[in-house]
């Protein structure tokens, strides 16, 4: 299985006064990552077909970190239900 | 003010993990960001997401100590200089110009219509993660009088003076007469004029593309620091040239480098050719160069130092007095895929945990933490 590969990651803003908030994003994705579109049909008597597609795609898990400097006093709190997105305050 | 990077890390279900860096500088109050986009307005108020510039050099017209410009991915074009920057901060509260995303933001000389792509008119500036291209001097120029703290992290240079010239006018990826100039972690090549063959309107009639381009023209300045780069293949000249007759360079530190492959033409990856005193050469991977990784051409050395570097062949040609050289390596260095342009380091290399610790090298060109004792080269 491959590394993760990280895409982006952007704190916004990147600049802030002391104990000011921010957020960091990381976009990241698995690059053993696979898609598939399966198409189901279904006949009728008069032998007209339906069909309609879904896709799915098979991916590793990924969780998300996110480390400041020991001792720097910034908060890090990932964002529940968003993954790779942290609400930070600076020290 | 103070810059902290925090470290974003992505794990999969195998326990594989991927890490990468963003600054965050923690300011004054008062220190201001503005925001620069494609898409934006130059008559907007740059001063939220919502309402950004359309161009870098509007915001370098309002910036002061302190301020942090944020560019959104995109190509910027512009005149004589892509950007031209005319208003710093202080030492201790520089003027900030980040890329949102390393090197999505592009400075564009527009096929050489811009002679330079950053002009540096002011002290106190510090540029982060752009990408610097087919401008047809310098991608940077900082020889202005007056200038000290500037600080090219983390860019992308290349493509430069890609043009058909007989003269001897150089052209240089940064063109350094600065006091306090940081270059670090950029990645740097094809720098210089059309070589025979290159391109099918150019017949060169001289041999000035043999030697006059070059990555970094260090020409004049105290404290210069040149750390964690990667200089590919700067064939034009050298990757760092050392030249400026007169002017002093004093307290360079050049360090924890990679140049790979040969000007076919010279000898060494960095020629010097000029004074240099109380200057550090460590920790540099000189891959597959013409004769030998440094070659002294000419010049007064003064408490030179050559330690812990690693070269696929000779370090060193000439022996010039006030120049000491310890612990230093000869080996492959077992790059990746230094075909592929991949410069990381295979298990096995020599490289690793060979370096010697310098307080000024803290990180990598990944933006990872060095380990102590530090691997040798930009990794």
């Amino acid at each position: 299985m491959a590394t993760p590969i990280i895409d982006s990651i952007v704190a916004s803003p990147s600049v802030v006064a002391p104990r000011g908030a921010f957020v960091v994003s990381i976009v990241a994705h698995d690059p053993d990552s696979r898609s598939w579109t399966l198409t189901g049909t279904v006949t009728d008597s008069t032998g007209s077909p339906i069909t309609s597609s879904v896709a799915v795609t098979v991916s590793d898990s990924l969780t998300y970190g996110l480390t400041a400097p020991t001792g720097s006093g910034f908060t890090l709190t990932p964002r529940a239900g968003s993954p790779g997105v942290f609400d930070c305050v600076a020290p | 003010m103070a810059d902290y990077a925090l470290v974003g890390t992505v794990v999969d279900a195998a326990g594989n993990a991927a890490s990468r860096t963003v600054t965050v500088t923690v300011g004054a109050a008062t220190a201001a960001q503005w925001y620069v986009d494609p898409t934006g307005n130059d008559s907007n108020t740059g001063t939220t997401p919502n309402a950004p510039f359309r161009t870098v050099q509007k915001a370098a017209t309002v910036v002061n100590a302190g301020d942090v410009v944020l560019v959104a991915s995109g190509v910027y074009t512009g005149g004589s200089a892509v950007l031209s920057l005319n208003r710093g901060g202080t030492a201790s509260a520089p003027v900030i110009f980040r890329s949102a995303v390393r090197w999505g933001a592009v400075l564009d000389g527009n096929n050489n219509v811009s002679s330079e792509c950053i002009h540096f008119g002011a002290p106190n500036i510090r540029i982060e993660g752009f990408e610097l291209r087919n401008c047809w001097h310098d991608a940077v120029e900082a020889s202005a009088s007056g200038l000290a703290n500037l600080v090219i992290s983390r860019c992308h240079i290349h493509h430069i003076g890609k043009q058909c010239s007989d003269g001897s006018e150089g052209r240089s990826g940064i063109d350094a007469y600065s006091n306090s100039l940081t270059v670090e972690g950029c990645l740097i090549h094809d720098i210089g004029r059309f070589g025979p063959g290159e391109d099918p309107t150019c017949t060169p009639t001289s041999t000035a593309w043999q030697n006059h381009d070059h990555g970094i023209y260090l020409g004049q300045g105290a404290g210069v620091i040149i750390r964690n780069n990667i200089f590919v293949a700067c064939d034009r000249g050298w990757a760092i040239q050392r030249f400026g007759g007169s002017f002093p360079v004093d307290g360079a530190i050049i360090a924890n480098n990679t140049f790979a492959y040969p000007n076919p033409n010279k000898s060494g990856q960095i020629i010097v050719a000029g004074n240099l005193s109380n200057t550090i050469f460590a920790n540099n991977i000189f891959y597959l160069p013409k004769d030998a990784g440094i070659w002294w051409s000419g010049g007064t050395m003064s408490n030179v130092q050559v330690f812990n570097n690693l070269s696929t062949g000779l370090l060193s040609l000439g022996t010039p007095g006030g120049v000491t050289f310890t612990n230093n390596l000869v080996g492959d260095p077992r790059f990746v895929d230094a075909v592929g342009g991949d410069f990381h380091l295979a298990a096995g290399s020599p490289a690793l945990g060979a370096g010697a610790s310098l307080a000024q090298v803290t990180d990598n060109f990944d933006g990872t933490a060095r380990t102590s004792p530090p691997t040798i080269g930009a990794y």
